[in-house]
């Protein structure tokens, strides 16, 4: 594999991400959306209590979807070592992504439309699959040519 | 001589390419556009009747600027790959993608300083409305007080130092990522010298 710094700073930031995404739960602290780790992901997230997973009562610090893309990232990304041989070269990857990319649009928009509304594990489930489409797609790139 | 010199117009580009216009026009255009949707958002939220529908105008618009946001990796190296070199390596891809996370953090903070030296009556009039549709919502009353609380520690105002503070690494990491899906969509290949 090469760009292994690249990768290790990486991994280490998808780490830190996943981790504050969990929010004050694991923390043994109570809600307060003023915390930083709250904070930090208002521009990106809506943070709706009723779409978080909660631990220990307190929600997380993302919503359902997009801890799913968090986790699919950072599981992703620690198969990084294997995924650029399997990736190699294939069409998958990119399919993979398509397919997950309409899969969101389709979703979102279905609940906008109140067309159906999904549930928290489906977003979940939907987010994984977006974050390691991703991966999938960017891994062949580490593969020692 | 003329022969290593046509050789090495044909290999990828130097280190000494520059970056920093495709990163600082992505970058600001994506601020810009985002801060407008989120301000023409937020007025349309302030100017509405408060429905008690969980959908607001303002979590829409919450939607589109992230989606915006994550992208702009991704089309910066595009740019790149447009304008300056089509030859690029992961490794700048990624830098490019996290320096217009950043400058999109940066303009972004920016922008909203400006807006509150327009209109410093902003963030109150959004909170006011907000608060005011959550409290229009069909919800138990506990339920109801904390998104109240969520949404005012939210909206409240940050301080400039705070915004970028938040606003760089995750943005940064997010179109590092994208940048780096840039090179694969849009660098050329790179080809094996024998």
């Amino acid at each position: 594999m090469r760009y292994k710094l690249l990768y290790f700073s990486i991994l280490a930031g998808l780490i830190f991400l996943f981790v504050i995404s969990l929010g004050n739960g694991i923390w043994d602290r109570h809600l307060d959306y003023s915390d930083w780790n709250y904070r930090v992901f208002y521009g990106i997230c809506h943070q709706m209590q009723d779409r978080s997973f909660h631990i220990y009562d307190v929600p997380m610090a993302v919503n359902t979807r997009c801890f799913g893309i968090f986790s699919g990232l950072l599981a992703a990304w620690l198969m990084v070592p294997y995924l650029t041989n399997v990736t190699r070269e294939k069409r998958w990857p990119g399919l993979l992504l398509s397919i997950s990319v309409a899969l969101q649009v389709i979703d979102y928009s279905a609940g906008q439309l109140s067309i159906w509304n999904s549930s928290n594990f489906s977003r979940f489930f939907l987010g994984i699959i977006l974050g390691v489409a991703l991966v999938c797609m960017i891994a062949d790139q580490f593969n020692k040519k | 001589m003329e022969h290593s010199d046509s050789l090495y117009r044909d290999q990828p580009s130097s280190e000494d390419d520059n970056y920093w216009p495709s990163v600082l026009l992505v970058g600001g255009i994506f601020a810009f556009v985002g801060f407008i949707i989120n301000i023409a958002f937020g007025y349309i939220q302030i100017g509405s009747e408060p429905t008690g529908s969980m959908f607001s105008p303002l979590m829409l618009s919450g939607v589109v600027v992230c989606l915006a946001t994550c992208v702009g990796g991704l089309i910066a190296v595009w740019h790149f790959t447009k304008d300056v070199s089509p030859h690029l390596k992961l490794g700048k891809g990624a830098l490019i993608g996290f320096f217009t996370g950043a400058i999109i953090a940066v303009f972004s903070a920016v922008l909203n300083e400006l807006w509150l030296m327009v209109d410093p009556d902003y963030t109150q009039k959004l909170v006011e409305s907000v608060v005011a549709n959550i409290e229009a919502m069909d919800l138990p009353a506990d339920t109801r007080d904390q998104m109240i609380d969520q949404m005012a520690a939210g909206l409240q105002d940050s301080t400039f130092i705070q915004q970028l503070f938040l606003g760089i690494p995750v943005t940064g990491l997010l179109n590092l990522l994208t940048g780096m899906l840039g090179v694969k969509l849009f660098a050329a290949k790179e080809e094996e010298v024998f």
